[in-house]
């Protein structure tokens, strides 16, 4: 397979007691080598997200690691629609922040339903919801609710 | 009635023709990433789409310096994208509630479908559903062929064995139901007017050429591919109102039925006079005989072709014969899933095979209009070549993850991403081994990239374009990177020869013992260095020198 084992198969042949030793240390040395090197591929490969399939197209930016990064983290908008899921009427949910705060952008505006994957008529309710609650001063207009900030993460919104 | 063109305002004039109107509506977003089992994986938003869903635009060099890429505001030029030497944008916003018109570079897609027409490779048909299998396996036709680039319905040529048939039971149908018709008039007013005579249709004629007709477009919907709604919409909207029309196909059908039925079962004791007047003489009283058929002949008929309807669905004449060509649906397949590790219900056991859903796009899919790789490339020293030249390819996976192993690297050829399925026949006289894909080579600069001869693509039914590669021959890698050597092949071929004879003698002499007198294990060095020698001897030409001789014949035949 790789040189090292070759040329130590080939020293075991002769008879000097010295150039075994010797190749014996080679051996050890290649297989260091090997290990090292197959550490460090890992170490690389654990940083490539994206599996290819067939048929996909790749543009130069899709070999970058800002790309691979978006695969690892992969925070797409919701498919279905969360209210719909729990059975939850949003208009109700007016003097929970918490949850509208989801449903807005950090500058206080209501997220687009391509975002928040809602249907229309529940698109529409949280929509109501919030207005309501930032007239009725129970939310900031302009950004998330200092409780909601306080208790997240940085990296959250 | 609609408006001519020319009556309208110049200023709707202008509209029409200028570029806001004429950018066609997005496609819908196709997925990037697989969906396993239902859950959608993990996906990056600007990853380049398996194929383009914007219209890409472009301008002349003179509007780009001022910014006029005729949409509504101009496209700052200070901008990345349009400071390229070629740019090309999509737009994805013509105007947001910002008051911006939100564009992109539409470079991924139009380089890729550049750098596609370099491969000179032709668009082939006949690749269903094989994402993960490859495209070898399948046995494909170039999708400008005239059997596969079929839309229309109106033409014989359009018409499939089966379909070319119904148009048959259609007009024997038409004529019988006219002819009827005109008999009830007659009665009306001649109680003794005879009656009608029938007319049967002609059998169906088994014709492979027809068989093989792959039409890519059907008038009819893709029956599996509905959800229940569309399917009860179909049902209710489009199919109620042609009940009355099917039926009388089907007794036109049925009554053919019985027949040949009686006619094969007369001839089978009887036999026409020989003599001609004779004959006409009885052949109509026995085509009257025939054609009267009752209305229980005819219900006992139909509930038979029922009954097998519902043993068989898809292999029944009626299904077949009547009901797929009336409604011009593509081909349904059934494939059993009794055995199959994706079947979770027991009581399924069967599924709609995927190799027979219809097309989205024309099998070309816009990208080439080449019909065939039946051409030759001309060197400009070697002269013409057996091979193309070679497409460097990037080993974009390597076949073992940290995960797992996968039966195949994956290599990205000019921009599209195919499973490597190269053939090693001569393993250890190749340039590149199979070995360089199996793991993730991270000391070469820019990743490792290897050698492959392009055949051809296909498109699948979701629109992804598969490529098929197979190895390139070490000599047109050779030729490619410029390693001529242009030496008269007989004198090297003589020279050669001498050698290799000189060599084996020696060899041969070694075999039997070596210098000092021992017999040699069959693992020591002098005996795998001449196993090495003796490979080299059966195939005397090096790879480095193999091409003169290709070249070589390819002139002295065209010199004969």
């Amino acid at each position: 397979m790789n040189p090292g084992n070759r040329r130590a198969t080939y020293g075991q042949s002769s008879a000097d007691p010295r150039s075994k030793v010797v190749d014996r240390a080679r051996q050890s040395m290649d297989t260091e080598q090997q290990l090292a090197v197959g550490t460090q591929r890992k170490a690389y490969q654990k940083n490539i997200y994206r599996r290819w399939q067939p048929g996909d197209v790749y543009a130069p930016h899709d070999l970058s690691g800002a790309e691979q990064n978006k695969w690892r983290l992969g925070r797409n908008a919701p498919r279905s629609d969360a209210f719909e899921t729990l059975g939850i009427n949003p208009i109700n949910e007016y003097k929970n922040f918490t949850m509208l705060s989801e449903y807005m952008s950090e500058t206080g505006r209501i997220k687009h339903s391509k975002q928040t994957g809602l249907r229309p008529k529940n698109q529409r309710k949280i929509a109501k919801a919030i207005r309501r609650a930032v007239g009725l001063g129970l939310m900031p207009s302009v950004h998330r609710h200092p409780l909601v900030l306080k208790s997240s993460s940085a990296s959250r919104f | 009635m609609a408006l001519r063109r020319q009556n309208l305002s110049p200023a709707a004039n202008l509209l029409r023709n200028s570029r806001l109107f004429s950018l066609p509506n997005p496609l819908p977003r196709p997925n990037v990433a697989n969906d396993l089992r239902g859950i959608p994986q993990k996906a990056s938003d600007s990853a380049t789409l398996p194929y383009p869903t914007h219209q890409a635009i472009a301008t002349t060099k003179s509007s780009l310096a001022r910014g006029d890429w005729g949409l509504k505001r101009p496209i700052p030029s200070r901008s990345r994208i349009v400071q390229t030497s070629n740019p090309v944008i999509r737009i994805t916003q013509l105007d947001s509630i910002e008051h911006i018109t939100d564009y992109d570079s539409a470079a991924d897609h139009v380089r890729t479908r550049e750098k596609f027409e370099e491969l000179d490779i032709p668009m082939m048909k006949g690749m269903h559903g094989t994402r993960d299998k490859g495209v070898d396996q399948w046995k494909v036709t170039g999708a400008f062929e005239y059997r596969s680039d079929i839309t229309s319905y109106e033409n014989e040529d359009g018409l499939d064995d089966y379909g070319a048939h119904f148009e048959k039971i259609r007009a024997a149908m038409e004529y019988n139901v006219e002819a009827e018709k005109q008999t009830r008039l007659a009665k009306k007013k001649n109680h003794n007017a005879p009656e009608a005579s029938f007319k049967p249709h002609p059998p169906l004629l088994q014709d492979t050429e027809r068989r093989n007709l792959r039409r890519w477009k059907h008038e009819g919907p893709w029956l599996p591919g509905m959800s229940s709604e569309e399917f009860t919409h179909y049902i209710t909207k489009q199919l109620d109102s042609r009940k009355e029309e099917f039926h009388q196909l089907l007794v036109q059908y049925v009554k053919t039925w019985i027949y040949t039925t009686r006619k094969m079962a007369w001839q089978k004791d009887n036999k026409l006079p020989l003599d001609k007047d004779e004959a006409d003489q009885i052949s109509p009283e026995l085509h009257t005989e025939w054609s009267k058929i009752s209305q229980e002949e005819i219900d006992a008929k139909i509930r038979v072709l029922r009954k097998e309807v519902a043993e068989n669905p898809l292999h029944s004449k009626i299904f077949e014969r009547l009901i797929a060509p009336f409604l011009r649906i593509p081909n349904l397949k059934a494939k059993d899933t009794t055995f199959s590790t994706e079947n979770t219900k027991n009581s399924v056991k069967q599924s709609f095979d995927d190799s027979s859903v219809p097309l989205s796009t024309h099998p070309s899919a816009g990208l080439g209009y080449l019909r065939s790789t039946s051409y030759m490339m001309n060197h400009p020293l070697l002269g013409p070549q057996e091979n193309t030249t070679p497409v460097t390819a990037r080993v974009i996976q390597p076949r073992i993850l940290p995960t797992h192993t996968e039966q195949s690297a994956r290599l990205g050829v000019a921009g599209f991403v195919t499973n490597d399925v190269r053939m090693y026949v001569n393993v250890s006289k190749r340039i590149d081994s199979p070995a360089a894909t199996d793991n993730l080579d991270f000391t070469t600069v820019g990743g490792a990239k290897l050698e492959v001869r392009p055949n051809y693509a296909s498109v699948d039914t979701t629109a992804r374009i598969h490529l098929s590669v197979s190895a390139a021959s070490n000599a047109s890698v050779l030729v490619k990177r410029g390693e001529l050597r242009d030496v008269p092949p007989t004198a090297w071929a003589q020279q050669n020869s001498q050698d290799t004879s000189k060599l084996l003698d020696v060899l041969r002499s070694n075999t039997v013992t070596n210098q000092s007198g021992t017999t040699l294990g069959p693992d020591s060095k002098e005996a795998k260095s001449m196993e090495r020698l003796m490979q080299d001897s059966e195939d005397p030409e090096p790879p480095r020198r193999k091409f003169v001789r290709s070249v070589w014949s390819t002139r002295k035949g065209e010199e004969q």
